[in-house]
């Protein structure tokens, strides 16, 4: 196996309450090889969210890594200047966020955006326009050249995350973390958008970080699957396995939430229950 | 179905500055200031600083269109070359608060939050003088003068702009464009300049345009009391001054002094009015 791209060991991550610490990661593991596709999945609460931003050093202002370590590349990422690690992001890591609707500033063009965000590259302002639309074409936005001229508010939430996506390709990420991109989303643009980034994974070779909690997306896009329970790592491993014959009991229930795997109508869909969550940890 | 007041989405600002009658009468207004001020040399019909005490305190007439003074000046020409001095007070004082404050507030707004403390408190600092007693005590200091003038509104408007620009910052700070951005590594000064400095001009453009009508207030204030622009440039405010002595037998130099003023305010306010209804939100369709 080649050197991971992205290794987490043991990482700690406590919330700043009044009443003291509040732990929000105990301890997580997780690899991830250069051009490898991961699934992270779990309830909301469980520590997605937290997880990425201690990976991107975007953390709230309580928020307080208190152990373990982060590489990536095999730099030492909490030992990083912040400088540096502003410019990894981007570049090494990007990120496409849950929310499209809110993930472009109002107030400028779609084109002048895409253009800005190319700071790094050593290239005139007509490559970058160039770039820039030859990356909308990848996504699959028709006319890329009329949304150049466009604002956000004139595009819809499956072209808006599009767009998302474009723009953090163009970043030309090793990593590229998408946190819950199709959860806003219907499920005809889940499928289109989740088939579009495995199309850029394959195409580009970027590792893909998927954060989801639809077990569905994450069977589409994945090759290995990581689910996470109130900030544990509960389960681990490769995709058909642990669909096949999930090893922790929260997966088993997770599993059994999926209201496509019934096999016959009900009034009340399958959730989980306070009782079943004494027994999981 | 589309009436008359519909604002497309589509029309163009200055389109829909249009449609609104305030704004229409404060641009006409604020136009016809200008361009006084531009080509005051063409429309003035006298030397504005000529004496001639042969013909002091003429009624308005021909050729003196508002009359003269106690020196036999021309006040029409005083009143159209005055637009000058005003402007030159205003523009560039409110743009240089403007700039300055908007820098300040996004990097207050945006920054460390030591740096946030340090520049509210001097934004409160300088916010607490008066701005008149404020500027009396500059004129002391530094003698009057129109750089004093014009020193004195940008000290006293940073705050007015920095204030603004701060709170609007902040609460685009958490916005998820902003995050979205940083995950792509933009650092400060591009977040600052590119993304949130375009996000909270609206507002501080509408603050700009209401501002202006109170500098030229403070100018032709301060130059009344004679602490302003000095005599013999034909500002509004000595115009009043000159007039105020007089005003029973000669009351057209009061007037020439006002009108200006007032119709300059007006022009200003109604056209700050109308582009604070453009950018409300609340008032906008999307």
């Amino acid at each position: 196996m080649t050197a991971p791209l992205l290794e987490i060991r043991d990482l700690r991550v406590d919330y700043m309450g009044e009443g003291g610490p509040v732990p929000a990661l105990h301890g997580v593991d997780l690899t991830i090889a250069p051009g490898e596709t991961l699934g992270i999945v779990g309830e909301s609460g469980c520590g997605k969210s937290t997880l990425i931003s201690a990976i991107l050093r975007l953390m709230a202002a309580n928020a307080r890594v208190s152990g373990g370590s982060i590489r990536f590349d095999g730099r030492d990422m909490l030992a990083l200047p912040a400088r540096e690690m502003r410019l990894m992001r981007g570049k090494d890591i990007s990120i496409v966020f849950q929310d499209p609707m809110q993930t472009h500033n109002p107030v400028i063009p779609i084109g002048r955006q895409l253009i800005d965000i190319q700071f790094r590259e050593p290239l005139s302002r007509r490559e970058k326009y160039a770039r820039a639309v030859a990356m909308l074409e990848q996504v699959e936005l028709s006319e890329p050249e009329r949304h150049m001229r466009q604002y956000p508010f004139e595009l819809s939430g499956g072209m808006r995350q599009r767009l998302a996506i474009a723009m953090a390709m163009l970043c030309r990420p090793r990593l590229l973390i998408a946190d819950e991109p199709t959860t806003a989303l219907d499920a005809t643009l889940e499928i289109q958008i989740l088939d579009k980034l495995r199309d850029l994974q394959r195409d580009t070779g970027c590792a893909v970080i998927f954060i989801s909690h639809h077990l569905g997306a994450v069977a589409r896009l994945c090759e290995r699957v990581m689910v996470m329970y109130r900030g544990h790592v509960v389960e681990e491993g490769r995709l058909a396995p642990i669909f096949a014959a999930p090893a922790h009991a929260y997966t088993r229930a997770l599993m059994e939430c999926d209201p496509a795997a019934l096999p016959e109508r009900r009034r009340i869909l399958p959730s989980i229950t306070d009782e079943m969550r004494r027994s999981f940890l | 179905m589309t009436d008359a007041t519909e604002i497309r989405p589509g029309a163009g600002p200055l389109l829909r500055l249009m449609r609104n009658p305030m704004g229409v009468m404060g641009a006409l207004l604020v136009v016809l200031t200008c361009a006084t001020a531009a080509f005051a040399p063409l429309i003035a019909t006298h030397d504005p600083l000529a004496i001639d005490v042969m013909a002091r305190f003429q009624p308005p007439g021909v050729p003196h269109l508002l009359g003269t003074d106690q020196l036999g000046r021309d006040t029409f020409s005083r009143m159209v070359m005055g637009s000058r001095v005003a402007l030159q007070v205003a523009l560039p004082s409110v743009l240089i608060s403007l700039v300055l404050g908007m820098v300040l507030g996004m990097i207050a707004g945006y920054g460390p939050r030591w740096l946030d403390t340090a520049i509210s408190f001097c934004f409160d600092l300088l916010r607490s003088f008066p701005t008149v007693m404020l500027a009396l005590s500059m004129v002391a200091l530094f003698g009057p003068s129109l750089n004093t003038v014009l020193a004195v509104v940008v000290v006293t408007s940073i705050p007015i702009y920095g204030r603004v620009a701060r709170t609007q910052t902040l609460a685009l700070r958490s916005a998820e464009f902003i995050t979205a951005e940083q995950g792509m590594g933009a650092g400060l000064w591009r977040i600052i300049a590119v993304h949130v400095a375009p996000n909270i001009m609206g507002p501080l453009l509408v603050l700009a345009s209401m501002d202006i009508p109170s500098v030229i207030a403070l100018e032709a204030g301060l130059s009344f009391l004679g602490m302003g622009v000095q005599p013999p440039a034909p500002s509004w405010g000595a115009l009043l001054k000159d007039g105020y002595a007089m005003i029973r037998s000669t009351p057209w130099l009061v007037i020439a002094g006002a009108i200006p003023i007032i119709v300059t305010t007006l022009g200003f306010t109604f056209l700050g009015e109308a582009l604070r209804d453009l950018t409300d939100p609340r008032r906008r369709s999307r």
